[in-house]
C-alpha cells in the first residue's frame, strides 16, 4: 500500500516540500528551510501529543441543610435586583447590599446547599471605613469633592459564596521559542534568530481555585480581592453568620468550572514555560491540558461591601474581610489629570532638554 | 653758457622750494590711505596750528600698502610726492609696523628717545583720533622744552633718521589688538603673502573687525609666502596664540606657495566648529581657492563663519520643542498612566498561580528541538573621513585648538 506522508511547515503550517538543490525541506510559502531529520523529530513528538483537552470535575460539593439549621435561618430577597441573602434568625437586613434597594422580603431557607467551609470575618466595620479612606486619599487624580463630599450610603459585611476547585493538570504543551545572537564584521551587523519547538509534558496540582458563585457579585471584583488564606477556613457553622449577611449561590458549580479551567490552563502554561530558560521569547503554540481528580467545594468568604454615591453615580468598593485588601474603581478628575500631565511634561521635558544639551555639548548628537 | 644753465636750474629749484609749501599746506598733515581715521581734516587743522606756532610740520600717514618698499623709502618718496615741509616729523602706521622720522630742524632738536615717546603716545591711544592727538601733544611738549627753536637755514642737508620698530620674529608682527570695543588695529588681516589688493584688504579687514566685535570672537586671516619649514597646523595655532588675539577665535592660514591651508579654532570656537561645521565651511570656500580667487574665498570664509557662529549660539528652540515632546510622551507613558491605573483596582485574575500545590510540578518530557534560523544583516554606516585635523589638540603655548586642513 502506497502511503503519502506530507509534512507541515512548523513556521506557517503550509505544505512543505523537499528541495533537491538545497537537499533540505523547504516551505514554498515562507521560504524557511529545515533538515529532514528535524521535521521527522518534530512530527514524532507531535504525534505523541494526541489526547484531546478534557476537563472533568467532580462537583459534588456542599450538603443539604439539616432541619434544625434551616429553622434558624432566614432568607431575604431583594424586590429590585433579585439578590438573595441568607442570615440567621437574629439578623435583619434593612436594604439590599448589591443595589441599595431598601425593600427586602424575608423568607425561609429550603433545599439549599449548606456550605462546606467558611472563613470568618477578621476585620470589623471600622477597619473597612479606614481602608476606604486610605484607598481614596492615596490617589492623586480623585476629584477633591469626591474625597470630601463622599459619604458611605451603606456598609455591610457579606459572606460571598465561592466554589473551590481542586484538580491535577496533565499538560502536553508545545512552545515556540526564539534565541537571538548578534555579531558583526567590518562591513555588516548580523542578527541570527533561531527558532525552537519546546515540548513539555508533566503534571501540576491546584488546590482550591476559587470562583465566585454569586451572579450579583461582579466576578472581576471578587477576583481582585484574592487571595484568601484558606488555612484559616473552618467547617461551616451557622453561628458565624451572626451579624453578617450571607449571599446565596445562584451560579452552580458546573457553570463555574469554565472560569476555573481558564485560570488553571494559563497557570499551567506559565509554570511549564518557566522551565524553558535561555530563550529570548517563549510563547505557547499548542497546549493540551487534561484535568483529573477534579473536586469542588462550597465555601463562604468574608467581604465588606461599601457603597457610596457621588454626582448621581453609585460607587461600590469591596474589602477582603480577612486580609483587608480594598478594591473599587474611582472617578477621575480630568482637570487634575491635565494639571499633573502639564507638570510632569514640564519636569521631564526640562530634564530631556538638559540631557540633549549635554549630549550636544559632548558632541554625541 | 653752462654756468647760466646751472644758475637757471638753481633759481627754478629755489622757486620750487617756495611754491611747494603752498601745495603741502593744501594737502594737509594727515594722510589716511585706508579710511581709518574718523576726521582727518580736523586733525590737519590742529597740525597746521602747531606748524604756525613752532614751524615744525607734524605729519601722519596710515597705509595698508607700502608698495613693496621698506618704511624708510616709502616715507621719503611719499614726502617728495606730496611736497612735505622740510622741517617735519613724520609718523607712519604701516601694515605691520610703526615708523617715525624727523627731518630738518626737528632732527637737531629732538632726541631719539623723544621720537620714540611720540610714537608710543600714538600707539597707546585708544582710537586713531586720540592716538594722533597724543602724538601731537607729545611732539609739542618735546619741541617746547625750553630750548630755543633755531630753525636751520640749510635745509638741503637734512638727514633722515628713522626709528623703526619692526619686531624681529616673523610670526609675531601683529600688535595686540586689545579687548576694547574700538580696537584700532586692523591686524586681523595679515596679508604677508600679498594675495590681495589694497582695496580688497581694506574691505576685508573691516569685515573681519566688524564680525569679531559682533561675536566677541576674533576672525583672523593670515597669508604667508612661506611657513619657514613649520607645520601649517603649528604655524596657525602659534600665530593665534602669540599675537594676543582673544581667547576665542578662528584663524584661516593660507600659503599658496606651499599649498598649505588650515583653519585653526581656539576657545569657544573649538566647540562651535564641529565636524559638520568644518564640512560646511570647507565646502563653501574651497571652490574659491581652487580657482585662485583668494579675496572671494576670504570673504566667503568670514560670511560662513558668521553664519555658523550665529546659528551655534542661537537658542535651540527646535531642541526645546523636541525635548518637551519627549517629556510629554514620557509623562504620558510613565507617571500619568501609573496615576491613572491606580484609580482602577478591579481586575480579573488571569491565572491561578496562588493555588498551585507547592512541589506538585512533575516534568515528564522536556525536549528542545531546533527548527531553523534566520540571519539578517545590515550594513555598518561608514565613518566619515575628515580632511585632516578635527578634534582638538594642544599647541606649543599650552592652549587647546581645533582645526581642519583642506
Amino acid at each position: 500500500m502506497a502511503t503519502i506522508l506530507e509534512y507541515k511547515c512548523p513556521c506557517c503550517d503550509g505544505k512543505i516540500e523537499f528541495d533537491s538543490s538545497l537537499q533540505q525541506m523547504k516551505c514554498p510559502f515562507c521560504d524557511t528551510t529545515f533538515d529532514v531529520s528535524t521535521l521527522q523529530d518534530y512530527d514524532e513528538i507531535l504525534s505523541q501529543q494526541a489526547p484531546q483537552e478534557e476537563m472533568q470535575w467532580d462537583t459534588d460539593a456542599g450538603s443539604e441543610w439539616g432541619q434544625d439549621e434551616a429553622a434558624h435561618m432566614g432568607v431575604f430577597a431583594c424586590t429590585s435586583c433579585g439578590g438573595e441573602l441568607v442570615t440567621n434568625a437574629t439578623t435583619a437586613a434593612t436594604s439590599c447590599p448589591f443595589c441599595g434597594n431598601p425593600v427586602v422580603l424575608a423568607g425561609r431557607l429550603s433545599g439549599d446547599l449548606k456550605p462546606d467551609f467558611i472563613i470568618p470575618f477578621k476585620l470589623d466595620k471600622e477597619a473597612a471605613k479606614a481602608a476606604l479612606k486610605a484607598h481614596i486619599s492615596s490617589k492623586k487624580l480623585v476629584p477633591k469633592l469626591f474625597r470630601s463630599d463622599n459619604h458611605l450610603d451603606e456598609i455591610k459585611g457579606v459572606y460571598v459564596p465561592f466554589w473551590l476547585f481542586d484538580a491535577d493538570a496533565d499538560a502536553n504543551i508545545e512552545y515556540r521559542a526564539t534565541r537571538v545572537r548578534a555579531w558583526s564584521d567590518s562591513q555588516y551587523n548580523y542578527t541570527e534568530t533561531s527558532y525552537f519547538a519546546l515540548l513539555r509534558s508533566g503534571c501540576l496540582s491546584f488546590d482550591r481555585v476559587p470562583v465566585d458563585g454569586s451572579s450579583k457579585m461582579a466576578d472581576d471584583m471578587m477576583e481582585s480581592l484574592e487571595p484568601f488564606d484558606f488555612s484559616q477556613a473552618v467547617p461551616f457553622q451557622t453561628a458565624y453568620l451572626s451579624g453578617f449577611l450571607a449571599d446565596r449561590y445562584d451560579v452552580t458549580a458546573e457553570d463555574s468550572v469554565a472560569r476555573a479551567n481558564e485560570r488553571v490552563k494559563r497557570s499551567t502554561e506559565e509554570a511549564f514555560a518557566q522551565t524553558a530558560t535561555g530563550y529570548a521569547t517563549v510563547t505557547p503554540k499548542n497546549s493540551n491540558i487534561m484535568l483529573s481528580n477534579g473536586k469542588a467545594k462550597y465555601a463562604l468568604y468574608p467581604v465588606w461591601l461599601l457603597q457610596t454615591s457621588w454626582q448621581g453615580n453609585n460607587y461600590l468598593f469591596a474589602m477582603n474581610g480577612q486580609t483587608g485588601k480594598m478594591v473599587g474603581d474611582l472617578p477621575m478628575d480630568k482637570g487634575a489629570y491635565w494639571r499633573w500631565f502639564a507638570l510632569w511634561s514640564a519636569i521631564l521635558g526640562a530634564a530631556a532638554f538638559g540631557v540633549l544639551m549635554l549630549l550636544r555639548l559632548l558632541d554625541i548628537i | 653758457m653752462k654756468k647760466r644753465l646751472i644758475s637757471l636750474l638753481f633759481v627754478l629749484a629755489l622757486c620750487a622750494l617756495i611754491v611747494l609749501p603752498a601745495f603741502a599746506s593744501s594737502e594737509g598733515f594727515v594722510f589716511d590711505l585706508c579710511d581709518a581715521v574718523a576726521d582727518p581734516d580736523a586733525l590737519s587743522e590742529e597740525a597746521q596750528a602747531i606748524y604756525d606756532e613752532t614751524g615744525v610740520a607734524l605729519y601722519f600717514i596710515i597705509t595698508e600698502d607700502l608698495g613693496g618698499q621698506d618704511s624708510d623709502d616709502f616715507v621719503t618718496q611719499f614726502a617728495q610726492e606730496h611736497g612735505f615741509y622740510e622741517d617735519r616729523v613724520i609718523l607712519m602706521e604701516g601694515p605691520t609696523s610703526y615708523f617715525i622720522c624727523a627731518d630738518g630742524a626737528p632732527e637737531e632738536l629732538l632726541t631719539q628717545e623723544e621720537l620714540i615717546a611720540m610714537r608710543e603716545a600714538y600707539v597707546d591711544g585708544e582710537t586713531y583720533t586720540s592716538g594722533i592727538r597724543d602724538y601731537y601733544s607729545s611732539a609739542l611738549a618735546a619741541l617746547q622744552t625750553g630750548r630755543p627753536l633755531t630753525l636751520p637755514t640749510d635745509a638741503s642737508e637734512a638727514v633722515t633718521e628713522a626709528v623703526e620698530d619692526e619686531t624681529e620674529a616673523t610670526e609675531a608682527q601683529a600688535i595686540v589688538p586689545g579687548g576694547e570695543e574700538t580696537s584700532k588695529h586692523s591686524n586681523r588681516l595679515v596679508d604677508d603673502g600679498e594675495l590681495l589688493t589694497a582695496v580688497q584688504e581694506t574691505a576685508l579687514a573691516e569685515k573681519l573687525d566688524e564680525l569679531s566685535e559682533k561675536h566677541d570672537l576674533d576672525f583672523v586671516i593670515v597669508t604667508e609666502k612661506t611657513l619657514n619649514g613649520k607645520d601649517k597646523v603649528d604655524f596657525a595655532d602659534d600665530y593665534y596664540d602669540y599675537n594676543g588675539y582673544r581667547a576665542d577665535g578662528v584663524l584661516l592660514l593660507c600659503c599658496p606657495n606651499e599649498n598649505a591651508r588650515h583653519i585653526s579654532t581656539t576657545g569657544d570656537a573649538i566647540d562651535i566648529f564641529d565636524e559638520d561645521a568644518f564640512d560646511e565651511l570647507v565646502d563653501e570656500i574651497l571652490p574659491y581657492f581652487n580657482r585662485d580667487d583668494y579675496n572671494g574665498g576670504f570673504l566667503s570664509f568670514a560670511d560662513t563663519c558668521d553664519g555658523i557662529i550665529t546659528s551655534a549660539r542661537a537658542f535651540p528652540w527646535g531642541l526645546l520643542v523636541f525635548a518637551l515632546l519627549i517629556g510629554a510622551g514620557l509623562s504620558w507613558l510613565i507617571p500619568m498612566s501609573s496615576m491613572k491605573s491606580a484609580l482602577k483596582s478591579v481586575r480579573s485574575q488571569a491565572a491561578a498561580s496562588d493555588y498551585v500545590r507547592a512541589g506538585s510540578m512533575n516534568l515528564t518530557q522536556n525536549r528542545d528541538v531546533f527548527l531553523y534560523a534566520n540571519v539578517t544583516r545590515t550594513a555598518i554606516p561608514k565613518e566619515r573621513s575628515s580632511g585632516g585635523g578635527g578634534g582638538s589638540h594642544v599647541g606649543s603655548s599650552g592652549t587647546s585648538h581645533g582645526g581642519r586642513s583642506f
